[in-house]
């Protein structure tokens, strides 16, 4: 009858601290590389540290120009409240999908703006400027779309990684989030 | 008392591989199951590895040992008796107090007599009846309402005046022990007196005392 021996010796402490240390290993091993897979598809979107280019920053972009356009309509005399608005929302929407369908509501207004400015006398000069404004809202829009067909085919995959057992079981306790996919 | 062996496998095997498991999930990806497999196989192997340079720890340990009476009535009384004996030698193990300490080892000691020679004259364990079925448990119960008191160290009037009232008590079970064993021992004693009176007689007869 003497003292059993201290917790090196103690078989079931060693069991469940053993299952402890596993089902950790297991979470650290499904949140450290699916968090840094998700926010490199965040990247693709939003942009961030060692990022050149982002869709966000063409659809800034893009709405620099469309801002162009608003000016130049304001010039002579042609309403263009719809088109700043959709500006001003599409610089405060705040998921990538609200993104994209402001930016789908923005080159519709655009371009039946760009149908009244070509029928309103304007100065040679101007006609220019619309010209240019014209080419760069088609090539950021040719931009924005290789930029989310790249997005999502990332969270496509992504979201299959996450979705496979046993990641679907282990991402509920770690918080991570199925991506958005812009349709 | 007799001496026992207990050999205790260590738990180091079991450590280091819910470690392995902990660095390759710090490396790797631990969400697929063909890196579930490969991980678990790894931490077969450490475990293995382990379990070969991680030694067992034997220690010397004494156990309560009587004698089966033969008598299945006594046996059943000296089983439960050693059975409370080892408890109440557990808590002599914990108990901080010198003065508790040495009560209860004065108890085991008594409770290790009394059931000895129950397994030596198995018809004395009807007479153990209300030692073995009400005092002795009851002495363990208030003990280990004791210890839990003493674990959870909590202070305060109530707390010290059951921890002295349960003090006392140990003190007058001491006495309770003492006496069971006297009472059960009494019948030996007046024989032994009985046959010393005979002898004596007997050599007075023969002229060889006075």
């Amino acid at each position: 009858m003497t003292d059993r021996p201290g917790i090196l010796y103690n078989r079931k402490l060693g069991i469940i601290i053993m299952c402890v240390m596993i089902f950790a290993a297991c979470l650290l091993g499904t949140w450290k590389p699916l968090h840094k897979e998700r926010n490199e598809v965040e990247a693709l979107f939003w942009g961030g540290e060692h990022t050149e280019y982002s869709i966000n920053e063409d659809l800034e972009d893009k709405a620099g120009y469309a801002g162009n356009m608003a000016v130049l309509a304001n010039k002579y005399g042609v309403d263009a409240g719809e088109l700043e608005e959709l500006i001003k929302q599409l610089k405060e929407a705040k998921t990538p999908v609200q993104k994209l369908q402001k930016n789908q509501a923005l080159d519709a207004s655009a371009e039946s703006l760009i149908e009244i400015l070509v029928n309103t006398d304007m100065s040679e000069a101007d006609k220019k400027a619309l010209s240019s404004v014209k080419t760069r809202l088609e090539s950021q829009n040719d931009l924005v779309k290789r930029g989310v067909q790249k997005y999502n085919e990332a969270a496509e995959a992504y979201n299959k990684k996450i979705g496979e057992f046993p990641a679907a079981i282990f991402r509920i306790f770690v918080g991570l989030s199925a991506q958005e996919v812009i349709v | 008392m007799a001496k026992k062996e207990i050999r205790y496998k260590s738990a180091l095997p079991y450590y280091a591989a819910g470690l392995a498991w902990l660095v390759y999930g710090l490396f790797f990806q631990l969400y697929r199951l063909s890196d579930i497999l490969i991980c678990a196989i790894i931490s077969v192997l450490v475990f293995i590895l382990i379990r070969r340079l991680a030694p067992d720890k034997t220690v010397q340990t004494e156990v309560l040992e009587f004698d089966r009476s033969g008598d299945s009535y006594a046996d059943e009384v000296i089983a439960k008796g050693r059975d409370m004996l080892s408890k109440l030698y557990g808590i002599m193990g914990r108990v901080e107090k010198d003065v508790m300490k040495n009560h209860i080892r004065s108890m085991y000691e008594t409770g290790q007599k009394i059931y000895n020679y129950v397994a030596s004259e198995p018809k004395k364990a009807s007479a153990l009846s209300k030692f073995g079925n009400y005092y002795f448990p009851e002495t363990i119960e208030i003990l280990n309402a004791y210890m839990e008191l003493d674990r959870l160290g909590a202070t305060g009037e109530n707390i010290n005046k059951t921890k002295e009232k349960i003090e006392s008590t140990i003190v007058s079970m001491d006495e309770v022990f003492k006496k069971q064993l006297d009472v059960l021992l009494y019948d030996k004693a007046f024989d032994v007196q009985t046959d010393i009176k005979v002898l004596e007689g007997l050599l007075k007869e023969e002229g060889l005392k006075k």
